[in-house]
């Protein structure tokens, strides 16, 4: 059944777009990632332009935040305070992101910005994870139990001035830190069309030491908003919001993170950190080959934004 | 691709106005066979974009009556445009072991859709300089690129075309128009869902042993409607609200996704 869509103008199979939604539900579902960095390219790949994909993603991700983050809230796992600053450098970062994704997209060069950090970031976090994973499979195989890591530290960090008591992650830093932080993830949020929560919650378990309890809650908490203000610009600048794209994507979503999320309860955690990492580092390589292998046109054409 | 909103009755279409007035003129200096005895229609005049609109199937069909001679040989071209928009191509080449876009030319005014379908190759019909004067064929599209004349500016034309190819807005060719008994003739239109929006000219040319003998413009016009048009018109007339609304929405759906979920 084709569906039109009035912003990406274009039609779609109903069912493939809410089939898509359900597959990157699941394995957000699954894995307690966002999955903006599948929904993306993959909807890229079915022939939606690239700056409706980015946009749109945006959108889709706000929702599927706000039923994480409600989740999450209910236990106590959301850190306001922090979280607020993390949206206010977020808000920083996502419109310098959006400002230079309308700069690139001008100058044709924003696919291969997409694909380069697609490339860098995916690459090196999917093979962290992929390392750090299979290393505790191995040992747990073995029957060594894992040492406890030391959290936090005495890091070069905690020198930086304006210091903070952030009471729910029991933590003092500089409110410098988490701004930079947000400010960085909101860049990659606004030109990736991802909620950037694969970045966020590795700094802030790593570079800022929050106990892991609220690191994915306060994370959910600041994609909301970002995602939100990265919606609104991308609406503004480039009208490319595709509302009816998002909300069938969310459809097939909801569903798909159900069925998920019970199938990953039946797996162990260095199993499903492994299975994530493959996929991450499939996405990524599948980015970079598009770079080096000759394309089947060298051409490609744009309708010139007046 | 993100269409801009169509501008009004500028310069450009005054100038194109005036070029198909002076085309006109030019065939009608062409003393006419006998009389211009051509009726054209077309199934439907107007194309929805619904929510369910998935490209569109027209048949454009028409009749002939006294033209030509019996021996002559009669041939229509049908040619179909649509509106025009500045278009940007792009050339990648390898830098450094990557594609990377690096060359760039502007397209002016370039039609948004092309289709031609004639009754046999457009080679064995008539002339290069006729169909050129016409302006019908792939070869004489009025593609004005903002290159001097070369070997990359026909390479930037034909990869133009080719991707308009790819995106199916450009059918070169792919459909026939069957004549029956020389007087009643017929040919497929086929919209692709992504389609631009506008007024669309479809032209009919009659020749008769590769000289033209009669010719007929009939418009198409293909909108948005409804629900499609409101959500279209208030992302590009109020932005703000747009984009206000989208987040809105996506944050109430997300709170019922979740209460959904829990029950």
């Amino acid at each position: 059944m084709p569906l039109y869509l009035p912003i990406a103008e274009m039609s779609l199979n109903i069912f493939l777009v809410i089939g898509l939604g359900a597959a990157v539900g699941f394995l957000s579902g699954m894995f307690g990632v966002g999955g903006g960095f599948l929904m993306t390219p993959l909807l890229i790949f079915s022939g939606v332009p690239p700056a409706v994909s980015v946009a749109t993603g945006a959108n889709l991700i706000t929702a599927s935040s706000v039923t994480g983050a409600i989740t999450h809230w209910r236990r106590g796992g959301v850190d306001l305070k922090l979280g607020s600053v993390l949206i206010a450098g977020g808000a920083v970062g996502s419109l310098l992101g959006t400002w230079l994704f309308a700069y690139l997209s001008r100058i044709g060069q924003v696919e291969l910005m997409i694909s380069l950090s697609y490339v860098l970031f995916l690459g090196s976090i999917g093979g962290l994870m992929l390392w750090e994973s299979v290393a505790a499979l191995l040992r747990s195989r073995k029957g060594t139990a894992r040492r406890p890591g030391k959290r936090g530290g005495r890091a070069w960090h905690h020198r930086l001035p304006f210091k903070m008591r952030f009471r729910k992650s029991r933590l003092y830093i500089s409110v410098l830190l988490p701004l930079v932080i947000g400010a960085l993830v909101g860049l990659l949020a606004a030109i990736l069309g991802v909620g950037g929560g694969f970045i966020m919650v590795p700094a802030m378990i790593y570079i800022l030491g929050m106990p892991t309890n609220v690191v994915v809650g306060t994370s959910l908490y600041q994609i909301i908003f970002v995602t939100a203000i990265i919606t609104f610009l991308h609406a503004v600048q480039t009208q490319t919001v595709d509302v009816i794209l998002s909300l069938l994507l969310l459809v097939g979503a909801v569903f798909g993170a159900q069925l998920g999320a019970r199938i990953g309860m039946k797996l162990k955690g260095e199993q499903l950190r492994a299975l994530l990492a493959l996929i991450v580092l499939g996405v990524g390589v599948r980015m970079g080959w598009g770079l080096v292998v000759p394309p089947d046109d060298l051409y490609s054409i744009m309708a010139v934004m007046p | 691709m993100a269409r801009p909103p169509k501008q009004g009755f500028g310069r450009r279409s005054l100038a194109s106005l005036l070029l198909v007035a002076a085309s006109c003129l030019s065939i009608y200096f062409v003393p006419p066979a006998s009389g211009q005895g051509l009726v054209t229609d077309i199934s439907k005049d107007i194309v929805d974009l619904r929510y369910d609109f998935a490209g569109a199937d027209l048949l454009l069909f028409g009749a002939l009556s006294d033209v030509g001679g019996l021996s002559d040989q009669i041939d229509i071209v049908v040619s179909i445009s649509g509106p025009t928009e500045d278009m940007r191509v792009r050339k990648k080449e390898k830098i450094s072991g990557l594609w990377i876009n690096n060359r760039a030319a502007i397209i002016r005014a370039a039609p948004g859709y092309y289709a031609l379908s004639s009754t046999r190759p457009l080679d064995e019909i008539s002339s290069s300089e006729n169909l050129s004067r016409l302006a019908l064929g792939a070869d004489h599209l009025p593609l004005d690129i903002d290159l001097a004349p070369s070997a990359e500016r026909t390479a930037f034309r034909e990869g133009f075309i080719r991707n308009m190819v790819r995106a199916g807005l450009y059918r070169l060719d792919e459909d026939r128009v069957s004549l029956i008994g020389q007087t009643l003739f017929r040919t497929a239109v086929r919209l692709p869902s992504n389609v631009p929006e506008g007024l669309f000219d479809a032209r009919v040319v009659v020749f008769a042993d590769g000289v033209v003998i009669a010719e007929d413009v009939i418009d198409i016009a293909v909108g948005k409607t409804g629900f499609e048009r409101a959500v279209y018109q208030v992302a590009r007339n109020d932005p703000a609200i747009y984009g206000l609304s989208a987040v809105l929405i996506a944050l109430l759906a997300g709170w019922a996704a979740g209460f959904l979920s829990r029950r």
